[in-house]
């Protein structure tokens, strides 16, 4: 049995039972990374000496028969637009190729104080711009599965880590989809809790009105445990709201009574039909598990893509403003200071960044602001009023997670909007702030299939029954 | 929809970003693509919606106005790619 592969809630227990030791979890990681990292490029920087310092010190509360939290010893990797204080953040971006964050994010405070340990930090597409972690300055990650296929984005490098069992579990970030779609991709578990859950503060802000910190677990359970590790009011972000957490003693796998949405608006033209078969198979699973299957509609989702390439462009070229080469970061030669702005991002960002960062722009200018952003917001309402009415008839929605599974590296990179449609299944879940979680639910041609479940705001215990429930049936 | 690649450049310039002549050819045919997709949304009559900002029924949050230490002031200013006696140096707003 190797270490690297087990989940956190098997660690624990062999740690607790002293199967083996913090350090010998954390060294079968390390071999782990130095074997595959080459072939996959899933971290950015890693954070061996000071991982080793710190499970140590785990061990050494262990041989004196101390008690361990259940994160405690356990290796995590997170996502480089995370701030570890100390530690590079790049972000994917040349622009913060020199980057070293001056202070910890809520969710690596919360995760160290409990004593996990920080393996690195996590590749991903540029500001986690991109579905298919190409877009990063630091070279594209690899699907563990086919390298010749991408592992999906934003967070490709944290979803890879786990899938290649280069770590125990990892944190991303989830703006569109960009925790579950490479969990998709990758066959893995990817999670985004509900809007105003988990605290944002020293994740870097792509579009703050969708961002939410996620987690790529190898199971339903994991994410559970990492969720109640990270989640609660912080005072750094005022977005979050003082809520009970309390999550896994309360999991019913049991689905039956579970009312599950099916909309019909998610299986569109277009999805890859062996993708659709599975997910169909799925939900006559959780039918004959017990779970009552309602069909419903979400008219106006289909409109979700349209509307989230409008405001979250927008709240980019704001959010991106920042990064002008003065406080921090790349800098450009340059004769006078706009000049050294112009020229600091023409060399900072990447192609992806800027066309959103002009399309933001554009949305927002005088003259179009009403016909693309206002509109957007209004379409924004319109759609989480159709979730809220069919949460009035079920207790959570199904759907695929992505309508393929994952393409070749290269194969989208070319074309922008199509690479968007990678996300149309996602999306609505960020544009109506619900939480939802992606698990495997088998494979097509080898590739793995994720199938998504959402639920209300805050009912984050109904979504993880149904995960765990539905991840049951398909072991 | 499409834009021209004059009102590209007039993006760019408004975003700070230095692109090539080349470059805005390439944005406006993308950005182009990406405005078409939004004529779908015009289907849809929004003239009574209130436009949604915030996904559940968040207002105003406040705190005091109170200043505190942060204590990482050295640490923050040797991010910064010029310094000048503690102060962050930056290029001359007019060439000399």
């Amino acid at each position: 049995m190797k270490l690297n592969t087990l989940t956190i809630h098997e660690a624990h227990e062999g740690l607790k039972r002293g199967d083996f030791a913090a350090t010998d979890l954390t060294r079968a990681c390390f071999e782990t990374i130095h074997e595959k990292e080459k072939e996959l490029n899933a971290f950015i920087t890693l954070t061996e000496d000071a991982a080793f310092e710190a499970a140590e010190k785990v061990d050494k509360k262990l041989r004196s028969d101390k008690k361990i939290n259940l994160l405690e010893g356990i290796p995590f990797g997170v996502k480089d637009n995370i701030l570890v204080q100390g530690v590079k953040a790049t972000a994917g971006s040349k622009i913060l190729s020199t980057y070293v964050a001056t202070y910890n994010a809520t969710v690596v405070d919360k995760l160290k104080k409990q004593g996990a340990i920080i393996l690195g930090k996590t590749n991903m597409d540029e500001f986690a711009m991109g579905s298919s972690g190409e877009t990063s300055f630091y070279g594209p990650t690899k699907n563990p599965v086919d390298i010749d296929r991408v592992p999906g984005g934003s967070s490709s490098g944290s979803t890879v880590a786990v899938a290649a069992n280069e770590t125990i579990f990892a944190i991303g970030s989830d703006t569109g989809g960009s925790v579950r779609q490479p969990a998709s991709f990758c066959g893995v578990v990817g999670f985004k809790p509900t809007y105003g859950r988990v605290s944002r503060h020293g994740l870097m802000a792509m579009a703050s009105s969708f961002d939410q910190v996620g987690m790529l677990t190898k199971d339903v359970l994991d994410a559970a445990h990492v969720f109640e590790a990270i989640a609660g009011q912080d005072k750094m972000d005022s977005t979050t709201v003082k809520k009970k957490t309390a999550i896994v003693k309360n999991i019913k796998s049991d689905l039956r009574g579970l009312r599950v949405g099916v909309p019909k608006e998610y299986f569109i033209k277009g999805m890859d039909e062996d993708v659709e078969k599975l997910v169909r198979q799925t939900i006559e699973k959780i039918k004959s598990a017990g779970a009552t299957i309602v069909d419903i509609s979400l008219p106006r989702a289909k409109y979700a893509l349209a509307i989230y390439y409008i405001l979250m462009p927008a709240e980019v070229s704001a959010n991106l403003a920042r990064f002008d080469g003065v406080r921090y970061g790349h800098r450009a030669e340059a004769g006078n200071l706009l000049e050294m702005y112009m020229k600091t991002r023409r060399e900072g960002f990447g192609d992806e960044v800027r066309r959103r960062i002009m399309l933001g722009t554009y949305v927002l200018s005088s003259g179009y602001c009403d016909a693309y952003y206002k509109k957007g917001q209004q379409v924004r309402r319109l759609i989480k009023e159709d979730f809220d009415r069919a949460f009035e008839k079920v207790d959570c929605v199904i759907s695929p997670t992505a309508p393929t599974t994952a393409f070749r590296l290269g194969e989208k990179f070319g074309d922008p909007l199509t690479m968007y449609l990678a996300d149309v299944f996602t999306i609505s879940a960020n544009v109506a702030g619900l939480p939802a979680i992606s698990i495997p639910a088998g494979t097509v041609n080898g590739l793995p299939v994720g199938v998504q479940f959402m639920a209300r705001h805050f009912d984050e215990q109904t979504l993880f029954n149904a995960a765990a429930g539905a991840e049951a049936l398909l072991q | 929809m499409a834009i021209s690649t004059r009102q590209v450049e007039h993006l760019a310039d408004l975003a700070h970003l230095d692109i090539t002549e080349a470059e805005m050819e390439k944005y406006a045919e993308e950005i182009s693509a990406i405005l078409d997709y939004f004529t779908q949304l015009q289907e849809l009559d929004t003239a009574a919606i209130e436009p949604l900002a915030q996904v559940f029924d968040l207002q105003n949050v406040t705190r005091e106005d109170k200043s505190s230490k942060s204590g990482n002031r050295n640490r923050i200013l040797a991010e910064a790619p010029e310094l000048a006696d503690k102060q962050i140096k930056v290029p001359p707003v007019f060439e000399k």
